[in-house]
This record gives structure tokens, C-alpha cells and sequence, in this order.
């Protein structure tokens, strides 16, 4: 979450993948793109025009020289051979040029929707208004004044509401239209490598994918699932018991656990030329959480459309300041202690259903997406994905320390999942997190979200939202 | 190849040179270099793609790419010198005048190997003959017709000191 000035000087609130889709179309311009390769079509016309003059120049060497001389036969051989070397240059100049003008188009396109989206973005986005705000509370008011205040608490949730929505759509199509620039990157980078790479250099990193993408140093920087490997293998090779030259075989190992485990967390999503995929740390298919996810208070949650986007957001994009606003008015109606105790009841008697005074007409949706990415293995990678959205950029460190400070409270928490210990260490060190989290802190979140949820709840039964 | 000097082979048919086309031919050599000098491919400005990972891989490869073409430009503009070098001299062999038999073959053939790399093997300086960027005082032609004037040189001054020789 944060709040980058944006065209006009007005700053707009953009989640991680606006932000992002900001980066990609700095200063890029579909334009210049055209622009350039303009250029690069003038020098293609130009080795189609010398192709066709030097075999006309063949044909000439007939019409020079007596026809069967060996002057004649050589020449006109020469010219010939030019012709096509020259005719080849311009065939490779042409796949450049069109690759390059599917680039521009793409960018283009993102640039269109990055425009129309940021337009309609709030300049800011806290907390979702809440009953027990000052500003709204009825306690103590009666008659007008109370309809009155119910009425612009209403009015508050609806345009909270219609906020995130449109920082959802921000989000979903930001999202997109990065995939649709990197792909289409990645598509023409090989029609460009072929002018400037030698046909050889490319036949050891072609492994049967035909994507040269990888052989780029910057774009694919390896991701958590390599250093896993790395840490892994280092881990397998080490005896505990022996000492080594970096330090004894147990330290080493719990380095090297330790690695492994942030890497999961980290979950950096990389590029598996095998497969032709991005992966995940555990080697699942990563494209849904690398693009179309966001930041939740609870993790990494994938973007779904419509209200479930929404509910995402309705924790993920207030991010912080909404989780903190819960937090406080938890604290406010039940005090820490409460609220703890509260948490381990079930969603039948909620306590935000009961701070804000409605019945529990609306079935629990399970299926929020911050609560699945939270639970069970998911938690694994619900935690890595809210790390990977940012680290699928080659710049990740950036933009991942971004997204980490923007989430703030958020951050990290994904991961907390009451996973059954399975009994094989190595799956069981995978997915628990307990030991980062105390219990008193996972029953602190877990009454945030039910709050949070309880309020979104109410903000899709409104009859006017 | 000497004993082929003046005579056709086989068919008994008298070998000879038709001047006019060789001219011709040159004429259309020395047009294309003109037009080969004339073409500057820039390089790209600064984050034309952005300021993604794939964006900044694919502007470096198309920074590497401007330059490569402008070299392949480059050494085309050299191998036509070295065409119109050997269709001269294979005019002149022909003709009786040549004191170096073979001379045209060879420049014919390190013609065919410039332009026979490959885009990516052109790498080196361009130095084809540049317009200046101003327009110098006192002197009554364009940049561009003075660049033109200079390819024109460089191709048909290159050795029309040997014309005596």
C-alpha cells in the first residue's frame, strides 16, 4: 500500500501491482517504441533494396562479360551469394521489428488501462468506517441525531466500499497488463537476440523451451526454488557430526534449514525453463499468485473478481491502517483480553458480530480468499505469495521491501496455519510458522479477521452497496 | 587464368567487355552506397521500455541490436566498395589491362565475406562516411550532399589511381 504521486500531481492510493505496472510504463512510451523501430525498418528496406540491387547485379555480370567466361560465372556467383546473405540480415531485422511492434502495442495497452484505472483511485483509503468510531457512534444520541449518524456511517462503508472496489479493479488489471507486458517482452526478446547474438551462443541455453529469456542474466534472477535446491544440496552433504572449514556440521545445517525456511516464505517465484512455467519455492505453477493476487492483512490472497476481490482488499488494501483500526476497536469494546477470548469462539457468536449489534443472518463464507490462503499447506504459500507478487520483478528486493512496508501489519502473517504436524521433519519445518508467532498473536489476528470480515459482510448486504 | 584473357571459353564466341554496363553496374554500386551511408539507426533513449525486469532486459538487447545494425551498415557500405572494386578490375583484366590477374576475384570475394556475417559478428566501429552535424560556412553544399560526395569517393577514389597503372 502506498500512495505514490501519480499524473497531476494528485497522489491516488495503488496497490502493489499498480505500483508495479507504474514501474513498467516509467517512462516507457509505446510511441518512442514505434519511433525507434522505424529505424530498424529503414535498415531492413535497405538490405531488401540491396538484396534485390546485387541481384540485378548478377544478372548485369552477364550483360559485362561474355556471358560463358569464368568472370562472368564468378562474379555473378558473388553477387548472387551477397544477395541472400543481405536478404537473410533483412528477414532478421523484419521478425525484430514485428516482435518490437507487438512490445509497443502492449505497452500501449497498459498504459490505456493504467490511466483509466488510476483516474478513478481514491486519494486515500483507511480504515473501513466503523460504529465505534467517535464520528459515528449512536451511544448517547437519540432521535435525528442518531438517524443521522447511522445514515453517514452508511454513506462512509458504501464509498469505503466503493473505494477498495476500485482499487480491486486497479489491482486486477494492473496485473494483467504487467503478464501482458512481460510476455510479450519475453516473446520478442529472442527475435532481438537474434541480431545480436550469434546463432551458436544461443544452442546451450535453448533446452528445448526455445524461450532465450532465460539466458538473460536480468530477467530471470533465480528464485526461492534454486536456493532451496543450493541450501538442500548443502544441507545433504554436510555430516552433523563432523567439523568443516566454515564451522561444524549441525551449525552449518541449521544455517542452511534456516535458509531453506525463509526461502519458502520468501517464495521468489522463478523461471522454470523446463517447463516453460513460473514456479513456485515448492515447484508448483506460480502464474496466479505472481500476477493476480494481492496483499492481504492475512497473506497473500489471489485475486478473484467482483465482491470476493473486494473482500481481499477490504483487509488487504486498508493494509495496515485497517487492521490497526480493528485492532483498536477491538480493544475499545473488549479490551485485549477479551478480544483474545472472544477469538477462540466460534463464528457463531463473533464479537464483531456482537460489537456491531446485527444478527448472524449471512452464512460464514469460508471461502475468502485470505482465510484459504491462510489455511492448512496453503498457509506455506499464501505467506511466499505475498512475498512473490513483488519478487517476480527482477528489481524484487525493491519492491518487495516496498510491499512489506506497505502491508506493515500485514506482513508475514500469511503463514500462520495450523498445520497437522505430519511427523516428517522435512515437510513439518515447511509449513510451521509457529515459532514465529506466539499463540496470544495468532488469537489477536485471528479476531481481526473475523471483525474484518464481519464488516465486509455487512457492507455486501447492504441493500445500496 | 591469364590464358583466358580476351578469348571465351568453349564456344568459340570472342570474349569481350561491354563497357556500358560495367559503368552500369558501378553506377548502381556507388547509388547504393550513398543510400547505405545515409541510414543511422540511434540507439534508444534511456527506459523506452520501462522500468521492468523484462522491459530492461529487452532495451539492453535492443541497445546491443542498434549497434550491430549499424555496423552490419557499415561493413556493407566496405564490401560495396570491394564489388565495385572487383567488377573494375574484372572490366580491366578483360580488357587487356591488368597487371595483377586474380586482383578482382579476391576483391569480389572479400566483399561476398563482409556482407556473409552473420548481424550479430558485425561488431566494430561504424565508420561510414558521417554527416556533419553543422553546416559549414563558406562552403556552397548541404551536410547531406557532402556526405554524399564523400561515399562517392571512398568508393570510386579508392583505387582510380590505378587506372594508369
Amino acid at each position: 500500500m502506498a500512495a505514490l504521486d501519480g499524473g497531476g500531481g494528485i497522489s491516488r492510493v495503488k496497490g502493489p501491482h499498480m505500483i508495479r505496472l507504474q514501474q513498467y510504463l516509467l517512462a516507457a512510451d509505446a510511441a518512442d517504441i514505434d519511433a525507434h523501430i522505424a529505424n530498424w525498418q529503414l535498415a531492413e528496406e535497405l538490405f531488401t533494396g540491396a538484396s534485390e540491387q546485387f541481384t540485378a547485379l548478377a544478372k548485369g555480370c552477364g550483360d559485362a562479360f561474355a556471358e560463358s567466361s569464368y568472370t562472368a560465372q564468378s562474379a555473378d556467383r558473388s553477387y548472387k551469394t551477397a544477395a541472400a546473405q543481405v536478404r537473410e540480415k533483412a528477414e532478421t531485422l523484419m521478425a525484430a521489428r514485428l516482435a518490437m511492434s507487438r512490445v509497443a502495442e502492449r505497452y500501449d495497452q497498459a498504459k490505456k488501462a493504467y490511466d483509466l484505472h488510476e483516474g478513478r483511485l481514491p486519494t486515500s483509503h483507511g480504515p473501513a468506517p466503523s460504529a465505534s468510531d467517535p464520528a459515528y457512534t449512536t451511544e448517547g444520541y437519540t432521535g435525528d441525531e442518531k438517524a443521522r449518524r447511522e445514515t453517514a456511517l452508511g454513506d462512509a462503508k458504501a464509498q469505503h466500499a466503493k473505494d477498495a472496489q476500485a482499487i480491486a479493479d486497479a489491482e486486477r488489471e494492473a496485473a494483467f497488463q504487467c503478464q501482458q507486458i512481460d510476455d510479450g517482452n519475453r516473446e520478442a526478446e529472442p527475435k532481438v537476440r537474434a541480431i545480436t547474438e550469434p546463432p551458436s551462443s544461443t544452442s546451450p541455453g535453448s533446452n528445448g523451451s526455445g524461450s532465450s529469456g532465460s539466458s538473460s542474466g536480468g530477467y530471470s534472477s533465480p528464485g526461492s526454488r534454486s536456493a532451496i535446491a543450493a541450501a538442500q544440496a548443502k544441507y545433504d552433504s554436510v555430516n552433523p557430526g563432523t567439523l568443516y572449514a566454515e564451522g561444524e556440521g549441525h551449525q552449518i545445517r541449521a544455517e542452511q534449514k534456516e535458509i531453506i525456511r525463509q526461502a519458502h516464505a520468501e517464495n521468489i517465484p522463478e523461471w522454470d525453463n523446463a517447463s516453460g512455467t513460473w514456479v513456485n519455492a515448492d515447484g508448483s505453477a506460480a502464474p496466479a499468485t505472481s500476477y493476480a493476487s494481492i496483499e492481504t492483512a492475512e497473506g497473500l490472497a489471489p485475486l478473484g473478481g467482483g465482491a470476493g476481490g473486494a473482500a481481499a482488499l477490504g483487509i488487504g488494501l486498508g493494509g495496515a491502517g485497517l487492521a490497526v483500526g480493528a485492532a483498536a476497536a477491538l480493544r475499545a469494546k473488549f479490551g485485549a483480553g477479551a478480544a483474545a477470548a472472544a477469538g477462540k469462539v466460534g463464528a457463531a457468536s463473533s464479537p464483531a458480530r456482537a460489537a456491531s449489534g446485527r444478527a448472524a443472518s449471512t452464512a460464514p463464507r469460508v471461502g475468502a480468499p485470505g482465510q484459504a490462503a491462510r489455511s492448512g499447506a496453503g498457509g506455506a504459500r499464501g505467506a511466499g505469495g505475498r512475498a512473490g507478487a513483488g519478487g517476480r520483478a527482477a528489481a524484487g528486493a525493491g519492491s518487495r521491501s516496498q510491499m512489506r512496508g506497505a502491508g506493515a501489519g500485514g506482513a508475514g502473517r500469511g503463514g500462520r496455519g495450523k498445520d497437522k504436524q505430519s511427523g516428517d521433519p522435512d515437510l513439518d519445518f515447511v509449513a510451521d510458522y509457529s515459532a514465529d508467532y506466539s499463540d496470544e498473536e495468532y488469537e489477536r489476528l485471528l479476531a481481526l479477521k473475523r471483525f474484518d470480515d464481519e464488516q465486509k459482510r455487512q457492507l455486501r448486504n447492504r441493500p445500496d452497496a | 587464368m591469364r590464358h583466358l584473357r580476351g578469348y571465351a571459353v568453349g564456344n568459340g564466341k570472342e570474349t569481350k567487355v561491354d563497357q556500358a554496363a560495367v559503368d552500369s553496374m558501378k553506377n548502381m554500386l556507388v547509388d547504393m552506397k550513398v543510400d547505405v551511408d545515409k541510414l543511422r539507426v540511434e540507439t534508444p533513449r534511456a527506459g523506452l521500455l520501462g522500468q521492468g525486469a523484462s522491459g530492461e532486459s529487452l532495451k539492453s538487447q535492443m541497445d546491443v541490436a542498434s549497434d550491430r545494425i549499424n555496423a552490419t551498415l557499415s561493413h556493407l557500405s566496405d564490401a560495396l566498395i570491394k564489388f565495385y572494386e572487383g567488377t573494375d578490375r574484372a572490366a580491366k583484366e578483360m580488357t587487356g589491362a591488368d597487371e595483377d590477374a586474380g586482383a578482382w576475384g579476391r576483391a569480389m570475394a572479400d566483399g561476398v565475406e563482409m556482407v556473409s556475417q552473420p548481424l550479430a559478428l558485425n561488431v566494430g566501429k561504424d565508420d561510414r562516411p558521417d554527416a556533419l552535424p553543422l553546416p559549414l560556412p563558406f562552403l556552397p553544399v548541404s551536410p547531406e550532399l557532402l556526405q554524399e560526395m564523400q561515399s562517392r569517393a571512398e568508393i570510386m577514389g579508392s583505387f582510380s589511381g590505378e587506372d594508369g597503372a
